[in-house]
């Protein structure tokens, strides 16, 4: 068993809410509103109430195997050899995630900002900085976390604030968008978004028990969801159907249209230090669950030789997506919608197993 | 305590790397990005003509940021189509370069080789396109600047009568020595005198593939002074009429200033099809919410002389109500307006209940008609700058029912009833006044 470092509650939670929400400031909001219209800003409601009952059926899970991470009970539940392919998958899965994500961080980030900055330039500062922080272990990234979670707060709060100048409450009509069928599967589909929780899940072991991951999972859960509804909900109000599902990033564009008089204008600055920061939390902790998922798998217990070389994979991966359509469309969009299977269908899929074979622990929950 | 030292030892170690790596990786990010402020000229309006030899005739105009600037101060407009050789270039401390280019982007370049700095446009404020291609439809050219990276949705958009070369050419500072200053506080007068809408580049393209809505821009004009007389030469017959009766670049005034914004364009998708004047401007802001207070001039009911002057104010939003049901939409507008009587009569006592009562039904019936002859021509244009559309889509549950509703063709037939509710009070200084001999 590795063990993670002590963190609290908060701590956690803050990391699994910055690898949620990191997402809402890149194209995710743009291709909601395509989809499904001005309905698109109570998906994410939807959604998250999907991935609270999911995350509740993986504590169930959880409680079956105290003291266990999500890995090793794959392993009990599925046998070695198969237990740790699922594994593998998730793990696979987590790094194809991260690589769309980091593509599209750079597309967008040098659409809007550093148009000259060459792609490998800005990859690699954000993988090395990724890779440093990975050196420090989880428990450095969740303090990271909660140490920057008041700034992302606050600045999310105060941008969609100052914003409301352009909100529109005609936009939010017709209030079912494209249809309530699509709506409803389409929150299903999405409720992936949520998926970073199983963070969570696979450390399990290395946390001070199911009920500590219980509550930092559904608290994580319901901010996230709370900050991604009432982001879609500023971008419906501030952007027509009709044109909201043009804009690259929304929450940048939208950034960049406060004009509050002639002395607060301008301020997007502010919010990029805002976006970076988060990005980086987000990715780092599924760069760093990814890792930890190899390591468990191959009983390593040194991760750091394994977090360079992980690092090196990144920064080319990252390189092979070309240009904003291509990490939109293919990549973003297709593990949005499969991503369910491996974040809650799996686990769920475990659960099943483990009850028709009345498989579980009779070990001590860890104090 | 050994173990512990050795911690931190450990921790401190590590702190010194990524405190090294940060540094170095902060520093370094602004490589390939970096520009001094000194390498960049910002431009601050951008003017847009159809070109005589290409696409694009583009006309900027930056800070020239020389120390004694504003040698050739007073005005040195050519007049004419734009672009002429033999005029002065630098007003008042700006200078200006105009040039045809097949695309913005392009222009932008070529810009670069014509300007000792990088070009800039992350501070242009306004936008000016000619009437020539709004006429002719304006959407590619709003879309290469919407799709700008440096460009914001929030810049002033309006359009020029005439060439937006001549009227970038009349743009100097009038007051003080900053363009942009004088633009943001010039702009936000539109709520409180309602002579122009406030219209920003990103409003403006939202309302241009607006299912629901048409766009509008605000009017800018080079006025040549010419529609002020003489004393002796004006035909002024003892009839006030409203101040704003004029169209942009025909006010009555003489300034150094030459550039006014004054009416409304009107458009029909990307393409302009009419110009409102100053008053209707008005009546149009106070349909679409978006006139705080105006003061006007009411002609007077039989029996008294002279004007009513009338400073208006809004009490509260407007209240519309769309009807979809049936195939022609049926919209019931209520404007609540608060009133202050600026002038006096001998004949009216406006303390008197039945004289004050007289007095709004005037105004009240005065203000209805206008509005609702505002409603008739955009009626019969075909267009709804009023946004009743927008408040339509609530009627409609999915995006599909709307659309197929067609709201932009339907609105021709609409059926408008508008409710205006004012009420006046007296605010002037004098409780009371009589005529002029006691």
């Amino acid at each position: 068993m590795h063990e993670e470092g002590k963190f609290g509650v908060q701590e956690a939670v803050w990391l699994c809410v910055c690898a949620i929400t990191a997402k809402l400031f890149f194209t995710s909001p743009a291709v909601i509103a395509a989809i499904l219209g001005p309905s698109g800003w109570f998906m994410p409601l939807l959604s998250g109430l999907i991935a609270l009952a999911c995350f509740a059926l993986i504590v169930v899970l959880l409680r079956r195997f105290p003291g266990r991470g999500l890995t090793e009970i794959y392993e009990v539940v599925f046998g070695q050899i198969l237990g740790s392919v699922v594994s593998a998958l998730l793990g696979a899965y987590l790094i194809y995630l991260l690589f769309q994500n980091i593509s599209e961080f750079q597309e967008v980030l040098h659409l809007y900002v550093l148009r000259n900055s060459p792609d490998w330039f800005i990859i690699s500062a954000f993988v090395i900085s990724m890779v440093i922080i990975s050196f420090f272990g989880l428990e450095g990234l969740v303090r990271t976390a909660k140490i920057f979670s008041f700034f992302i707060v606050a600045g999310f709060l105060t941008l969609l604030f100052l914003a409301s100048g352009d909100y529109n409450t005609s936009n939010i009509f017709p209030i079912l968008g494209f249809g309530i069928q699509k709506t409803l599967v389409y929150a299903v589909l999405r409720s992936s978004t949520y998926g970073e929780v199983i963070i969570l899940t696979v450390f399990a072991g290395s946390l001070q028990g199911t009920d500590y991951v219980k509550k930092a999972g559904l608290t994580a859960l319901i901010i996230s969801g709370a900050i991604s509804t009432l982001s879609f909900l500023a971008y419906v109000l501030s952007f027509p159907f009709y044109i909201s599902q043009e804009v690259v990033s929304p929450m940048y564009e939208l950034s960049q249209m406060i004009d509050r008089g002639r002395f607060l204008q301008r301020i997007e600055p502010i919010f990029l230090f805002l976006w970076v920061i988060t990005t980086l939390i987000s990715c780092t902790a599924i760069f760093y669950t990814s890792v930890s998922i190899y390591c468990r798998i191959f009983r390593i217990r040194d991760r750091r030789p394994i977090i360079v070389g992980w690092g090196i994979i990144t920064l080319f991966a990252c390189l092979i997506e070309s240009n904003i359509s291509g990490s939109v469309y293919m990549g973003i969009q297709t593990i949005r919608q499969v991503g369910s299977i491996p974040f809650f269908a799996v686990p769920i899929f475990t659960l099943v197993i483990s009850l028709l074979r009345k498989k579980r622990d009779g070990a001590h929950e860890k104090k | 305590m050994k173990r512990n030292r050795r911690y931190i030892r450990r921790y401190m170690r590590y702190m010194k790397l990524f405190i090294i790596v940060t540094t170095v990786l902060v520093t370094f990010s602004g490589c390939f990005d970096a520009r001094e402020i000194d390498d960049l000229v910002h431009i601050t309006v951008i003017g847009i003509d159809k070109g005589a030899t290409n696409n694009w005739r583009i006309t900027v105009q930056f800070p020239s940021q020389k120390a004694n600037a504003g040698s050739s101060g007073g005005g040195s407009s050519s007049g004419g189509g734009g672009g002429e050789s033999g005029v002065e270039h630098s007003v008042d401390g700006y200078s200006i370069v105009s040039l045809d280019a097949p695309s913005l982007s392009e222009g932008l370049d070529m810009l670069n080789a014509s300007i000792q700095r990088q070009v800039d446009l992350s501070q242009a404020h306004v936008i000016a396109i000619s009437e020539e291609i709004a006429m002719e439809g304006i959407s590619n050219y709003v879309y290469q600047l919407i799709s700008h990276p440096d460009l914001r949705r929030s810049s002033f958009f309006l359009v020029t009568k005439g060439s937006a070369y001549d009227f970038v050419m009349a743009n100097k500072p009038f007051i003080g020595s900053s363009v942009i200053k004088n633009y943001r506080i010039w702009v936000q007068q539109s709520k409180d005198i309602g002579y122009f809408p406030y219209t920003t580049l990103g409003g403006f393209y939202v309302s241009m593939k607006s299912p629901t809505s048409q766009s509008i821009a605000v009017v800018a004009a080079t006025n040549d002074f010419s529609a002020y007389k003489k004393p002796s030469e004006g035909d002024m017959s003892g009839v006030s009429k409203p101040g704003g009766a004029h169209k942009a670049g025909e006010i009555p005034r003489i300034s150094d200033n030459e550039i006014e914004l004054w009416g409304t364009a009107l458009f029909e998708s990307d393409k302009m099809i009419s110009e409102l004047d100053g008053d209707e401007t008005r009546f149009l802001l106070m349909l679409r919410d978006e006139l705080k207070s105006a003061n006007l001039s009411v002609p007077s009911p039989e029996g008294v002389d002279g004007i009513i002057s009338l400073r208006l104010e809004k009490k509260a939003s407007n209240k519309i109500r769309v009807d979809t049901s049936e195939d022609a939409p049926h919209i019931h507008v209520t404007i609540v307006l608060k009133g202050s009587l600026l002038n006096e009569h001998s004949e009216l006592d406006i303390m008197d209940k039945s004289d004050r009562e007289y007095v709004e039904n005037t105004c009240r019936d005065y203000i209805r008609e206008r509005i609702e002859e505002i409603i008739d021509r955009c009626r019969s244009l075909g267009v709804d700058p009023f946004k009743f559309g927008d408040k339509a889509t609530k009627n409609f549950l999915t995006v599909d029912e709307l659309l197929a509703y067609d709201w932009n063709n339907k609105f021709t037939d609409a059926v408008v009833k508008v409710n205006v509710e004012l009420s006046l009070k007296h605010a002037r200084k004098l409780v009371e006044s009589h005529s002029v001999k006691y």
